[in-house]
């Protein structure tokens, strides 16, 4: 993750380089492949720039029984947790310095600190940077990525400043947040928030006891195979795209993006679709029936089921509404759930599997 | 849960204290159980959702007020125009008397003023009580010209909240990594656009419930992103990580 993000230097740089090989997979150390001559260039560039990486590991395990917990916060790296068997909790933590300066940068290892205490079975991590000013010039960096494994009937709440945080496999409560970078949660039975502000949420798998929660600001919200009574989803410039669910209550928000939807309903379940100026896709499939509020204020709607029309409204315009091509009303099959959706400028389409 | 019972819990459900320890299942405790009803309820109430969304945004923004102390004869002038108005009805302001309210709340009573009050008219009106609830907790009866100020009036207040969030968010972005607060402005960009179709949208079709609704949500969504980055530029303060957004910096450069 931390190197995501380019800078127009390191564009600039990148496209010096060479052109992108046909067919090459575009990764997160950059534009170029990952084989070839060039392997390594953002290594190689780092190296001048900011002096060589320098790493130190820091392992510690902790008896924690079967359901412990994890509270893990970490600045800038990766976060990776998984859940299996055992009673233990094990914390890999690997610090990783740049300095021009050898000595520094041992230094700098060294200030970058990591705690971690167990109290009744509940393990807390706690990145501790050193202050400012002790290594002022610009062009220094350090990160400390965690690869942590907790007994798979453990809570985890992880935060972080900058990095993915990824968590799987875990059946106590998850709650996975970072700001700049991606989290993605998978084969987890009891997830409550997976969030992110610059960056996309990936969920796959998993169930909740209450409410999930996920969001992001700049990224797409993917979703499949949950299992959760209620589901908030939200982005604000990026798509929210659900599929393979099976959730009673859904609110899926975009202000930008576009929305898609693709599984059956349940019967007496309540589904809205919001977006602004993306368009929403809902892909009916089984055979629960519902009743449609569709609308878009300069899109278009269209339905493929054939919904029957109600008339609703006191005046003849909102009769008209009822049937434009901009709105549609009506119910299908036993109408048991509801299913309401709007789009501002965007096209409605609502389809059957 | 009625909305009455959900006014006793709200409080202690926006700052987070109903919520079990991390590592206690919610089941073996009873402030858990409060948090499932709370929850459940908030799922089907509109209004108490609303609710909880402002006064998370008044909680986020209060933190920062000690920065930012009033004038010293703003007390007196709030007090004044307060007096000087009828008392709204409205839930917030029949919840029982409590002992320990948060530091936060009591901080932010001037944003409360200037924000929730002027929603709770709208508030009592979308009122959609549970079955079981009182009868006497919904209104009725509401003219068109007076829903039509109400939305007039929501509408303002919500763009006060965002003007009063602006301000201590753009004071304040110096906290978070420039990369993020750049994310942040863009995005910020993005809703102010929504904001102003919808308005153009309204001006153009003023019965049209899309516009009205999609206004609504852009504001709202708007208050929960300046929201979200008062609380990242107060955790950034809080866990003395600013230093650690600087360092970020570095990392992608």
């Amino acid at each position: 993750m931390r190197n995501r993000i380019l800078t127009p230097t390191v564009l600039v740089f990148a496209l010096l380089a060479g052109a992108v090989p046909a067919g090459a997979a575009v990764t997160l150390r950059g534009i170029l492949g990952e084989d070839g001559p060039r392997t390594g260039w953002f290594e190689r560039y780092q190296d001048s720039r900011q002096g060589p990486e320098t790493t130190d590991r820091v392992l510690q395990t902790f008896k924690v029984g079967a359901d412990g917990a994890l509270d893990l916060t970490g600045i800038s790296g990766d976060v990776r947790v998984t859940g299996g068997a055992g009673s233990e909790i094990r914390v890999e933590a690997t610090k990783r310095v740049r300095h021009r300066s050898a000595d520094q940068a041992k230094r700098l290892l060294a200030d970058l600190r990591v705690e971690m205490t167990n109290v009744n079975g509940r393990v807390e991590v706690r990145t501790l940077y050193p202050r400012r000013g002790s290594y002022g010039e610009r062009g220094i960096s350090a990160s400390v990525d965690y690869v942590v494994a907790v007994p798979a009937g453990a809570s985890v709440a992880v935060k972080s400043i900058s990095g993915d945080v990824v968590v799987s496999g875990v059946r106590g409560e998850v709650r996975a947040e970072t700001v700049s970078g991606d989290v993605n949660v998978d084969s987890s039975t009891n997830v409550a928030v997976a969030k992110t502000v610059s960056g996309d949420v990936t969920a796959r798998d998993i169930g909740g006891a209450t409410t999930l929660v996920l969001g992001t600001v700049s990224g797409s919200v993917i979703a499949s195979g949950l299992k959760v009574r209620a589901l908030e989803a939200g982005s604000v410039s990026g798509n929210v795209r659900l599929s393979g669910m099976q959730v009673e209550r859904v609110e899926a928000r975009s202000v930008s993006g576009s929305i898609e939807f693709d599984a059956p309903l349940v019967k007496a379940g309540r589904y809205e679709f919001t977006t602004h100026s993306g368009n929403v896709r809902v892909v009916i499939s089984g055979n629960t029936g519902f009743e449609l509020d569709a609308d878009t204020f300069s899109g278009s709607v269209r339905s493929d089921v054939p919904v029957t029309l109600r008339s609703v409204g006191r005046d003849t315009r909102d009769r008209r509404r009822a049937t434009s091509n901009r709105t549609i009303q009506g119910s299908y099959g036993d109408a048991s759930a509801i299913l309401s959706v709007r789009s501002h400028s965007g096209s409605v389409v609502i389809t059957k599997k | 849960m009625t909305c009455e019972d959900f006014n006793k819990v709200l409080v202690d459900y926006v700052d987070g204290r109903l919520a079990p320890p991390l590592g206690v299942p919610a089941a073996r405790t009873e402030r858990g159980g409060v948090e499932r009803a709370a929850e459940r309820h908030l799922e089907v109430c509109d209004t108490c959702r609303a609710l909880v969304t402002d006064l998370r945004t008044i909680r986020a923004a209060a933190f920062m007020l000690d920065r930012h102390e009033p004038a010293a004869g703003a007390w007196t002038r709030l007090q004044a125009a307060v007096a000087a108005e009828p008392a709204p009805k409205g839930r917030l302001l029949s919840m029982p008397g409590r002992g320990n309210w948060p530091v936060w709340l009591g901080a932010a009573a001037a944003l409360v003023l200037a924000t929730v009050i002027g929603l709770l008219p709208l508030m009592s009106r979308e009122s959609d009580p549970e079955p079981g609830a009182s009868a006497g907790t919904a209104e009725t009866g509401v003219s068109v010209e007076s829903v039509a100020a109400e939305f007039e009036a929501a509408e303002q207040h919500y763009q006060k909240a965002i003007d009063d969030l602006q301000t201590i968010a753009s004071k304040d972005t110096g906290e978070l990594d420039p990369q993020v607060a750049s994310v942040l402005q863009k995005n910020l960009t993005v809703i102010d656009q929504a904001i102003s179709e919808s308005r153009a949208a309204l001006k153009s079709q003023p019965a049209s419930t899309n516009a009205q609704a999609g206004l609504f949500d852009a504001l709202r969504t708007k208050v929960a992103l300046l929201q979200q980055t008062v609380e990242l530029i107060n955790q950034m303060r809080q866990g003395n990580q600013a230093e650690a957004g600087r360092r970020i910096q570095t990392l992608s450069q």
